[in-house]
Formats: C-alpha cells, structure tokens, sequence
C-alpha cells in the first residue's frame, strides 16, 4: 500500500512551481494587465463579471459565517459594507437623519437574532433591504398615527407602483380603511395580498402550491390586485378625506 | 514628495500576491485538465478580477481560496469536463519504467499514473484533493475556493487519497509482475 506522505509527494510535483525567470515576465505581463485595466472599460466589465460570476460575492458568504462565529471584525465589516444600503433606503423613504438612525440601529439589532437564520448568506444584502423597508415603512405609519396623515399617503401611493411592493402593501395594511378596501376584491385578489402580506411574507414557491397559481404570473396577478386595490371605493373615499392624497389616487385612476 | 495612490499601492500588493499563487493557480487549471495557454490566461484573469475587489479580498481570511475560486469556475465556464477526461492520457506508463528501469523513471511513471488516476475520480473529489494536494491549499481555503464545507473537503479529500493510493499500489504490482 501507497503511503499519505508518498503520495503527497507525488501530487505536489504535478503543480510544476513557476521559476523566477518565468515568474518575473508574468508578473511584469500581469502589472500590463493591470493598467490596461484602467483605461479599458470594456475589458474592467469583463473581468469584475467574473467575480460576479463566482456565486455572487464569496465575501460575504465568509463574512455571515465568521460573524455567526463571534468574530468582532466581520461583524464590523458586515456593518461598514452595508451601512450604505441602508441608509440609501432611509432616504428614499424620507425619513429624518434620527428616525434613520433608530431604523439602521433596529436593522442590526433584528440581524444579530436572524443571523443564525439565513440559509443562504449570500441573500444577505436582500434580507437586510427587506428588513429595513419594513422598518422604515413602520415609522412613517408611527408618524401618520401622530397626525401626519397626508404625508403618509403620498408616500404610501408614490411607493405603489414600485418593486418593493409587498412592504407598500404593508403600510398600507396598517390603515383602517384597508381592510374594507381588501373586501372589495374579488377572492382571489383577497388571498393573494394577504400571503403577500404576512409577516414574513411568503415565497413566490409557497404562494404558487397554496393558491395554484404558476410563480410567473404571481407578479402580473398581485400588479392587477394592488391596481383594484388602488381603485376600491374604500380607499378612495379614506384619501378623500385628505386633500394632499386625493390628487394622487385620482391622478391614477383617471389616467386609465 | 512622492505619494504613492491608494490604487498604485494595492496594485503592488496585488502583484505581491501573484507572484505567491500564481503558479499554483495555473497548476491546478493544469491538472484539472486545461492546456497551459489556457491555464495562463484564466490565472491572470483570477487575479485581475481579485485586483478589482482588492479591498475586500486582501481582508479575507482567506484571499488564495477567492482566487481559486474564481479560476476554477472560470475553467468550467470554458472547459467542458468531458474534453480533459480522455485526453492527454500517457499511453504506455509501465512500458517507460521497464524501458528505462531507474529511480527518475519510477518517479515520472507514478507521475503520470497518478495523472491519469486524477481524471478518473468523481469531479468533486478531484477538484478536493488538486487544490489540497497539488496546489496546496489549506482545507479552509479549498473550501471557499469549492464553496462548500470544510468537512465536505476532508471527506473529498480522503476518499480521493483512498482511491489513488489503490490505484498507485495496484500499478507497482503489476510492474513488477512485468519486470519478472
């Protein structure tokens, strides 16, 4: 029988080591390479698509595992790269420079108890865009408690046509004249949103063998109900009452 | 007063890094099955791109692993396995130990057994035990460069060494039964 070591021997002579000669003229080619880089943009996409590439971004998957681990600094890491993610959410809601802070604060710590959970790492950057619309939809709805209503709605309605809509929907959920808004709809439109809507939502994958509805069209469909939804008598009559809402809602109805 | 950039200097620590692991990048792209000028080519690719995020990847605990990873997915991109199974293959290793007879022969014959032994391993295990054993890794490295677990590796690894040390053992039988 073959020994470990004997065998080690043998397949670390197959990697055939570069010599210095050979080593110098590539590194020379290499450093060409590098300023090349710089003044071609066309050849700088072609090799950042291979990271790309490479299962999305090793680095964070690396990142979540050593932070789940304990480790201080890849916790700092995760913080500093994403930070901005965040915050560019925060802005698009509006939110004030302190409601941003109690939002990105809430963030982390909702992350430090999820972290555990991920079962993709790499899906980190979503869940973190996901938590954090939630979180700054539940102070601008906080601030419409305390009487800001107009605000809200404009924002609430501006957020509608967006991807993000499920968290839209959220905020919207929260208002009284939702639920008769929700009666409204056909049945179908009815348990569609409220899966959307649960809290955490539910996949396209459960949602499609729940209502036996084909994952594609799960978007065209929930487009169709947020569009009814926006028309519902309830509604209307709720953003009525609200003269910086009423342009809006009629704006998009009377534009079909 | 000369500056030095910021991109300047981690240009310097990209080529730094290169001048390591290069060679064993393009040993492993060599003994997963690519030709040299391929090989080449994605090594410098690998390093470029890992140049690109040189702020993240110099901060990784393990920046070799990133690199690999890269080439090694690069290499299936443009590398069908089934083009460096069959190829390449030594077509009479016992014939050039009993030829030759020596020490240096015995060494180039297991060389090129234990080559032909590779290609014949599950990929997993063969990608496992190239980057552990020919390119010299550490198991942590490996498995970020694979994207799977380090005890996946310790178990791709083992069972490759398994598989080889047969292989190899069962090769000297039968030279010696030729030699007879």
């Amino acid at each position: 029988m073959t020994g470990d070591e004997e065998l080690g021997a043998i397949l670390a002579m197959l990697c055939g080591d570069l010599d210095d000669a050979e080593l110098d003229r590539r590194a020379a080619r290499f450093r060409g390479a590098l300023r090349r880089l710089r003044d071609d943009p066309a050849e700088a996409t072609r090799i950042d698509a291979l990271a790309a590439d490479a299962g999305d971004d090793p680095t964070v998957v690396s990142l979540v595992t050593h932070a789940e681990g304990g480790d201080r600094d890849a916790w700092a890491e995760i913080v500093e790269r994403y930070a901005p993610l965040v915050w560019a959410i925060c802005t698009r809601f509006k939110l004030s420079r302190a409601d941003a802070e109690d939002v990105a604060q809430t963030v982390w710590l909702l992350l430090v108890e999820h972290l555990g959970k991920l079962r993709e790492p790499a899906a980190l950057s979503g869940w973190l865009a996901t938590t954090t619309q939630r979180e700054c939809l539940r102070v601008v709805t906080a601030a419409r408690r305390s009487g800001q209503r107009g605000t809200w709605l404009d924002r609430a309605l501006q957020f509608v046509d967006d991807k993000a809509i499920d968290e839209e929907i959220l905020l919207a959920e929260r208002n009284a004249a939702l639920p008769e808004a929700l009666a409204e709809l056909p049945s179908r439109c009815q348990q569609l949103l409220s899966m959307l809507l649960a809290d955490p939502p539910h996949s396209y994958a459960e949602i499609s063998t729940a209502l036996h509805i084909p994952i594609g069209s799960i978007g065209p469909q929930r487009a169709r109900c947020l569009e009814r939804l926006r028309r519902s008598n309830a509604l209307i009559a709720w953003a009525q009452e609200e003269p910086r809402g009423r342009g809006q809602v009629h704006d998009s109805t009377d534009g079909r | 007063m000369v500056v030095m950039s910021l991109e300047e200097e981690y240009d310097d620590q990209a080529t730094v890094f290169y001048r390591e692991y290069a060679g064993r990048v393009q040993g492993f792209l060599i003994s997963m099955g690519c030709d040299r000028g391929l090989a080449e080519e994605i090594t410098d690719d690998a390093f470029l791109a890992a140049r690109r995020r040189w702020a993240h990847v110099r901060d990784l605990n393990e920046p070799a692993g990133y690199v690999f990873k890269i080439a090694r997915n690069e290499r299936s991109k443009r590398q069908k396995d089934h083009d460096c199974r069959a190829k390449d293959l030594h077509p009479d290793p016992y014939g050039a130990v009993r030829a030759a007879g020596d020490d240096l022969a015995q060494i180039v014959a297991d060389r090129a057994v234990v080559r032909q032994a590779l290609r014949q391993l599950p990929a997993r295990q063969r990608e496992a035990i190239i980057l552990r054993d020919v390119a010299g890794l550490s198991e942590a490295a490996t498995a970020q460069a694979m994207g799977v677990s380090v005890g996946s590796v310790k178990r791709y690894t083992s069972e490759a060494r398994q598989k080889l040390r047969l292989l190899l053992s069962e090769f000297r039988r039968q030279q010696e039964g030729n030699d007879r």
